[in-house]
């Protein structure tokens, strides 16, 4: 069953048509990775996913749900079960790091359960003891780090990756992917949007390549690999393999 | 674009309002923005106050002076101090200290997206960030006003009896004798107005923001110049309907 459904999507931005028709079907449990250059529209689909911005037509389905349709408080609920990991971490910079993995717990948990649930998180992301620093004092890896400790607080059925890897170095960026997977064993359905060709392929159950807003080719690693289309191997000769 | 602005401001209000109705005040965000914009700007407004007061007292009392009627400058002191001048002023102290901090921060986070990622963990912008910025803005701001009236009081009472020779006392007998408890009300009620009005500009602004740290001066700016220029307006028509058939009594 699919858990998040993208229907004939269409995102504009003025006369600029980001997104054009795409459709798309996420399976519950299963990691797909949209693979495509910068500027390709990868970013505005997790958007779309989890309702932080509306399709200028055709329907986005989350839970089964057509997000467009939710109210505020529908909307909120299918976005604590959606979490999120911004390319730049997006960290509350005038909050402490317990506070930033702690934030979205304030209307859920008590102060006793969400410190228990900070501690964990911060632990899972090998970052124990870290409370009371500030976002200034991370490294850009620590930040990552964080933030997607502060996205898994909420025990998501989803997670929403948004370029996990970039800008971080080899050993970071394959920690970031053994959480990313840690999660898959959990059987939490993730969405993967990379151009990092070698770590889609360490995580991905499914690809999607999506160039100039549309989604050219999706399905297997090999399947994709062995894909005739030529624009799919012109982007994937840039490292794929 | 103008008038996409006020439209959000307009819609930023109504949904303000709703929160504050709803009990969606978070006491503790609260109280550090009523120390952050309020409780700082203490020491500006009594300067600003205090030399508007001393130069205000300068003009009118040697004119006064000239055709004997010390005995009014008080009077013409205080009805200006606590119905124009403190609530105005005090106004204009918070647009370019508090607006300009609100719309520069919630900016900020705007093209850092952070406040995406405050949706993205279902938490409400608007109530988080905009609420108790609007609630410490509309308190704080009155109680600034009154702070202000008591230094721009004193610092004319100060220069009408060290540079004109008016006496002190007098002076001060002249502001409480003819000032009205409604005047202070009156002044007080268009500080609430005003603090509103640099919190909604400042926010909506904030959250207007594009294109990075260039887009965060710009409505920092922006916040600053329409907030006051606002404030100005506001003033004017809250003047003409409130004291629209006040007496001065001479």
């Amino acid at each position: 069953m699919a858990i998040i459904e993208l229907r004939g999507v269409d995102y504009t931005i003025g006369d600029a048509r980001i997104l054009r028709n795409v459709s798309l079907k996420v399976e519950e449990g299963e990691v797909l990775v949209i693979l495509g250059p910068s500027g390709s529209g990868k970013s505005t689909i997790l958007r779309l996913m989890n309702g932080l911005l509306q399709p200028t037509r055709g329907q986005v389905f989350n839970g089964g749900r057509d997000i467009s349709e939710l109210s505020d408080d529908e909307l909120k609920d299918v976005r604590r079960q959606t979490g999120f990991l911004f390319q730049s971490g997006a960290l509350f910079d005038s909050l402490t790091v317990g506070a930033n993995v702690g934030f979205g717990l304030r209307k859920v948990a008590n102060r006793q359960q969400a410190g228990e649930i900070v501690a964990d998180q911060l632990r899972l992301v090998g970052l124990a003891g870290t409370e009371e620093m500030m976002p200034a004092e991370l490294s850009g890896g620590m930040r990552k780090r964080v933030a997607l400790a502060r996205a898994l607080a909420l025990s998501p059925r989803i997670m929403l990756y948004d370029e996990p890897t970039t800008g971080l170095d080899p050993k970071t960026s394959a920690g970031i992917i053994q959480l990313i997977l840690k999660q898959q064993q959990r059987g939490v359905t993730s969405v993967v949007v990379t151009h990092e060709l070698v770590y889609a392929r360490q995580v991905a159950d499914r690809v999607a390549v999506l160039l100039d807003g549309r989604v050219v080719a999706q399905g297997s690693p090999e399947h994709l690999l062995a894909s005739p289309d030529p624009m799919v191997q012109q982007f994937l000769a840039g490292g794929w393999g | 674009m103008a008038l996409e602005r006020v439209g959000r401001q307009v819609v930023l209000l109504t949904q303000i309002v709703g929160h504050i109705l709803g009990g969606g005040v978070d006491r503790g965000v609260t109280l550090t923005q009523m120390v952050n914009l309020g409780f700082n700007s203490i020491p500006i407004v009594l300067i600003v106050a205090g030399f508007a007061g001393m130069v205000f007292a300068l003009h009118t009392t040697r004119e006064f002076a000239r055709f004997g009627a010390t005995a009014l400058a008080g009077q013409v002191l205080g009805i200006a101090m606590v119905r124009e001048l403190s609530p105005v002023l005090t106004g204009i102290v918070m647009a370019a200290r508090g607006g300009s901090a609100i719309a520069a921060e919630v900016g900020a986070m705007q093209v850092t997206e952070q406040v995406d990622a405050m949706r993205a963990l279902a938490v409400d912008p608007v109530e988080y960030l905009v609420v108790p910025r609007f609630v410490s803005c509309t308190l704080m701001t009155p109680l600034l006003t009154i702070f202000a009236n008591v230094l721009g009081l004193l610092g004319g009472c100060f220069v009408a009896a060290c540079q004109v020779g008016v006496s002190g006392r007098a002076f001060l007998e002249s502001v409480n004798y003819f000032l009205s408890v409604g005047d202070l009300v009156a002044g007080i009620l268009k500080a609430l107005i005003f603090g509103g009005i640099v919190a909604l500009i400042g926010c909506s602004r904030g959250f207007m923001t594009e294109g990075g740290a260039a887009g965060v001066g710009e409505s920092t700016t922006g916040s600053v110049v329409s907030a006051i220029i606002t404030i100005f307006a506001v003033n004017y028509f809250l003047s003409t309907v409130i004291f629209h058939d006040s007496v001065v009594a001479w």
